[in-house]
């Protein structure tokens, strides 16, 4: 199976090479990693409910989820050939669908829609009881996120819910190590104060 | 490096945080994609070469007719459609949908008229001409539901004299009857189509037109296709016209229907862009499964994906594929110059980097 061949990669390809591109077979030189050429569809396979969770918590809201995350995977497809294993993979679709959820936040931004705070679907159901629990959850964590500086939500996202190393956090998000740490707890004193707000509203202790 | 141990996650232990926020982060950990819903996904990701995938994103898909440019006109309002050839933005799916809500509406009457013309005016401005690609393209409009109660009409085209060196093509049709020509001054909605033809065959052009009836309790779907070659000579030679007109039947379960497909097209915002991407795939799927064998084949569809979807999701990769389908057909020059143009429109892209590289491009 073949991608979009590079032009550079087709003309030093040896005459069996090219039969097999031409065959349809993959081209032995995509994007590596670790010695061996990454598929595009292994990746999506692999990757793509990581990356969908990610989204989610960047605050694309559950209706846009869907769009951007296959947003996010065309950008992963036109650069995986120049994905050059320097990081993890991970932490390259994180740069990735960070830089995709931030473009998304602006759009929404402008068209001053609410990126959050959705009506959960579902009926009212005794047995749908704790899928709304769990949503009114969700929505909660999403207003409280989404009420942070893009760039501490940055760092909660990748290390508190994708579980990046800090160290990948700082790579993915291009700053450094240091300043991911402040902002990682910069983000989780602003939590901390919002939830304890929403429980003093809520009345509870 | 790490010059720290990571704090533990909020996720595994929040310590003494709030209540609240405990449950809310474990609330978002267990949040994912349904197994279905990755499948779904997936398979969106349709293949534009072979295995490798493209994704659909909505965002960028322009999915309603945003034509600007030449307008096909119609005599006495009776169809509006907006088309042009350069700025084309327009789904196949509607042209189903528009077939689909004929069919189910009601009559459908196929009238060939290979130098009869049917009797709406149909003027149709800047098509490329000359251009060996051919496109399937429909432009859909606000549609407002298809009111009920509605005696079959069947059209009489006129026979007129074919202009055949008109560029553009202007076709004459007369109405047929009062009552089975949407009032000039209703809410046209119209949806054209240019459907696939290869170089050198005749292209047909679909115009179908769904606008209420005269009278209110008419309901109608009226198609027209027109078919137009694609003359070297930039002559555009009118060769044939056909025009498909369907009424619907008084039938409540028909006007039903229709309102459906109304109803249908009108969230047509969102999912029209999705649909429209499985379109685009699937235009450059068969560009790149023809590249290896019949480079030329892939260029065309290469343009005809140009004038489909000028603005579409995966101009870059029909562009990149545009290069390569040339330069394995041996056209060299123009390879290099599309390259060019692709380098200096795109200089970010990995496929700009690939090119500067193969052809010594600044």
């Amino acid at each position: 199976m073949s991608s979009l061949s590079p032009l550079s990669v087709l003309a030093r390809l040896s005459e069996p090479e090219l039969a097999a591109h031409e065959a349809g077979e993959r081209p032995p030189m995509m994007a590596h990693n670790d010695g061996v050429p990454l598929d595009f569809d292994a990746v999506v396979a692999e990757h793509g409910p990581y990356i969908w969770r990610v989204l989610r918590r960047l605050g694309v809201r559950p209706s846009d989820v869907e769009d951007v995350w296959q947003e996010t995977f065309i950008v992963v497809h036109r650069k995986l050939d120049a994905f050059e294993g320097r990081s993890q993979l991970r932490t390259w679709l994180s740069a990735i669908a960070v830089r995709v959820a931030s473009d998304y936040r602006n759009r929404a931004h402008r068209r001053r829609e609410q990126a959050t705070e959705e009506v959960p679907d579902g009926g009212t159901a005794a047995s749908q009881h704790d899928d709304l629990v769990e949503q009114e959850r969700r929505a909660l964590l999403d207003r409280l996120i989404g009420e942070l500086k893009p760039e501490q939500r940055e760092v909660i996202v990748l290390y508190e819910f994708a579980e990046l190393p800090m160290q990948e956090v700082a790579e993915a998000l291009g700053c450094p190590l240091q300043t991911a740490y402040s902002r990682l707890h910069a983000g989780r004193r602003a939590l901390e104060q919002a939830a304890r707000r929403e429980q003093a509203r809520r009345g509870l202790p | 490096m790490t010059y720290h141990s990571d704090p533990t996650r909020w996720t595994q232990s929040q310590g003494d945080a709030p209540e609240l926020l405990r449950s809310a982060f474990d609330a978002g950990t267990r949040e994912g994609p349904s197994d279905f819903q990755m499948r779904a996904l997936a398979l969106k990701l349709a293949a534009v070469g072979g295995g490798a995938a493209l994704a659909a994103g909505a965002s960028t898909a322009q999915a309603s007719a945003t034509a600007g440019g030449g307008a096909l006109t119609a005599g006495g309002g009776a169809m509006t459609a907006a088309a042009t050839g350069g700025a084309l933005t327009l789904t196949k799916i509607a042209v189903s949908l528009a077939l689909i809500g004929a069919a189910a509406t009601g009559t459908v009457l196929w009238q060939r008229a290979t130098t009869q013309l049917p009797s709406a005016t149909v003027t149709e401005r800047a098509l490329p001409s000359g251009q060996p690609s051919a496109a399937a393209i429909v432009a859909p409009m606000e549609l407002p539901s298809l009111p009920a109660a509605r005696p079959a009409v069947e059209p009489t085209p006129e026979p007129t004299p074919a202009r055949a060196d008109a560029v553009p093509v202007v076709a004459q049709q007369v109405p047929p009857t009062a009552e089975a020509v949407p009032s000039p001054d209703s809410p046209g909605a119209v949806v054209a189509a240019r459907v696939v033809a290869p170089a050198g065959e005749p292209a047909a052009t679909l115009a179908a037109d769904r606008a209420p009836m005269q009278g209110a309790s008419t309901a109608g779907v009226q198609v027209a296709a027109v078919a137009r070659s694609s003359a070297p000579s930039r002559r555009t030679e009118h060769r044939a016209a056909e025009t498909v007109r369907s009424v619907s039947r008084a039938s409540a379960d028909q006007a039903q229907v229709g309102e459906t497909a109304a109803a249908d097209e009108a969230t047509m915002g969102r999912g029209t862009s999705r649909r429209q991407q499985v379109s685009e795939i699937e235009l450059l799927r068969s560009a790149r499964s023809a590249l290896a064998a019949r480079p030329r084949e892939a260029y065309r569809l290469t343009e005809e994906h140009r004038s489909l979807y000028p603005r579409g999701v995966f101009t870059q990769e029909r562009d990149a594929l545009a290069v390569e389908a040339l330069q394995r057909a041996g056209d060299l020059k123009l390879a290099r110059d599309l390259a060019e143009a692709f380098v200096k429109h795109y200089p970010s892209s990995p496929h700009a980097h690939r090119f500067r590289e193969a052809m010594s491009l600044p």
